[in-house]
């Protein structure tokens, strides 16, 4: 059996036995959740699970990346005004913008300065994962699981180009949209392979730093996707777990000692978040990097009777009815 | 896919009014389009010994149509700032022509193929000329509204 077979056996019984109340029943039909999840979340979340939910049902405040590879911000600001746009700055990102009110027409996704890759209309949580990677100038980057390209084309940003992304994307059918997004932002240094992450140790080559932003559940994407309340059994988590776990190990493979990587998925599940990188510090050594400065949740030390390691509330969890963005999990890892 | 020189494709570019290539790029022909990238050669020559499908290097700039060579949307960012077949037209016509719609404008142009950028320099899209009683015939050939109707 593999380490990554008797990890998740080890954990199962512990992750996926629920125990259903009444009051959890009187809760998940009220919002219109699965049992099971509602029941997770009193674990975690505790007396603000109903604020929680019925933040599920309100509408997040759409946001972009000003584009600098193509466009002064400032400018940007200014010609979307114009066009009776008015957006405000998201203080801890060098790019990111709220957009707090829309003309009637045209829609954000289709004014001209869209065509012309001045922007990209991104989820405020997605742009965290790139800042906390921070990748530099002239630096070797792997993106693991790069479809749409939204995070692909922020790090380019953060790059100013230089250096080389190797991006992968195995699904044909995403690929095009990737493809359309990096020609439309003037993204130059991004490789892009038609490979799954499980398979870049055949590129023979070992990375600065690594994004693994991993498919998952998407339990983070509720406001935007109610029918995530009721799309994921707890057999689907497993199997994203198992991806999850192998995408962890074949980017640690690829990763240079002293390198970084960021794990981060658009799910609010421990079993995808916390159990997962806890798995990169107990089995492969790997050290959690204290993220500073953006707003989040500290990530959990412990759930259903699991203790992670302590180093884990290093990482960050935001919540529509916390920071009012998607929900997402944020972890930096260094191999050391 | 190969590496290629950027002297082969200036002449393509030359009924745009381009003296040289317009972009400091390492050039990479993929299948039927040059992709153009600032990448590291030595990182990518390494890719390119390995037995993996790379599905494009850098911005897709160049589309090889039987013989002829045409260029896309990415690369008329570069051209717009240095050839010299240059339409600008006011805004309320650019969007006409986002829509994919041909229209005819009083000026005359001694040139058959352009690049149309709006009141900020910004390109928009390619277009050929055609020369009318009344005017020109602003035909696009390939504009920014793509990336809408059919980017994915």
């Amino acid at each position: 059996m593999s380490e990554i077979d008797s990890y998740l056996k080890n954990h199962e019984s512990l992750l996926y036995t629920y125990h259903i109340t009444p009051e959890i029943k009187r809760i998940a039909d009220k919002y219109g959740f699965l049992e099971y999840m509602v029941e997770r979340y009193l674990e975690f979340l505790g007396d603000q699970t109903e604020d929680f939910l019925s933040s599920c049902s309100l509408p997040l405040t759409k946001s972009i990346r000003c584009n600098s590879l193509k466009v002064n911000c400032g400018e940007l600001e200014k010609r979307l005004a114009d066009r009776g746009f008015s957006l405000t700055k998201i203080w801890w990102s060098r790019f990111g913008y709220r957009v707090e009110k829309s003309p009637p027409r045209p829609s954000l996704g289709a004014t001209v300065e869209y065509m012309k890759g001045f922007y990209y209309i991104q989820g405020e949580a997605s742009m965290i994962p790139p800042e906390v990677l921070s990748p530099r100038e002239g630096e070797l980057v792997l993106d693991m699981a790069s479809s749409p390209g939204g995070k692909t084309t922020h790090m380019a940003q953060l790059m100013n180009n230089r250096g080389t992304i190797v991006a992968v994307e195995k699904n044909p059918s995403r690929l095009r949209k990737i493809k359309s997004n990096i020609s439309r932002l003037g993204v130059s240094n991004v490789v892009l392979l038609s490979m799954s992450g499980e398979e870049v140790s055949r590129l023979g080559m070992e990375f600065d730093r690594i994004l693994l932003d991993a498919p998952c559940s998407g339990e983070g994407l509720i406001p935007l996707d109610p029918s995530r309340k009721t799309k994921t059994a707890p057999e689907d988590l497993k199997n994203f777990q198992r991806t999850q776990l192998t995408l962890l190990v074949s980017g640690f493979r690829v990763l240079r000692r002293g390198g970084f990587m960021v794990y981060s998925t658009c799910s609010i599940a421990p079993e995808e978040d916390e159990v997962i990188v806890d798995f990169a510090v107990k089995y492969l050594g790997m050290k959690v990097e204290r993220i500073h400065g953006i707003p989040g949740e500290r990530g959990l030390t412990s759930f259903k009777g699991i203790s992670f390691s302590p180093e884990l509330s290093g990482c960050i969890r935001t919540y529509p009815h916390l920071q009012y963005t998607e929900g997402f999990f944020i972890c930096l890892l260094k191999k050391e | 896919m190969r590496k290629v020189r950027t002297e082969q494709f200036s002449r393509a570019l030359h009924e745009y009014g381009c003296d040289r290539f317009p972009a400091n790029f390492e050039l990479y022909e993929i299948g039927d389009i040059i992709y153009g990238t600032m990448g590291d050669p030595n990182i990518l020559e390494g890719i390119m010994r390995r037995d993996v499908k790379v599905e494009m290097i850098g911005l897709p700039l160049l589309l090889r149509r039987g013989r002829k060579l045409v260029p896309l949307l990415a690369l008329g960012d570069y051209m717009a700032k240095s050839c010299s077949h240059r339409v600008r037209l006011p805004d309320r016509i650019i969007e006409k022509i986002l829509y994919g719609r041909t229209v005819t404008v009083k000026e005359t142009y001694n040139f058959r193929k352009g690049l149309l950028i709006d009141g900020h320099s910004d390109f928009v899209a390619f277009i050929t000329l055609r020369s009318r009683k009344k005017g020109t015939e602003i035909i696009p050939d390939l504009d920014i509204g793509w990336y809408l109707r059919a980017g994915g």
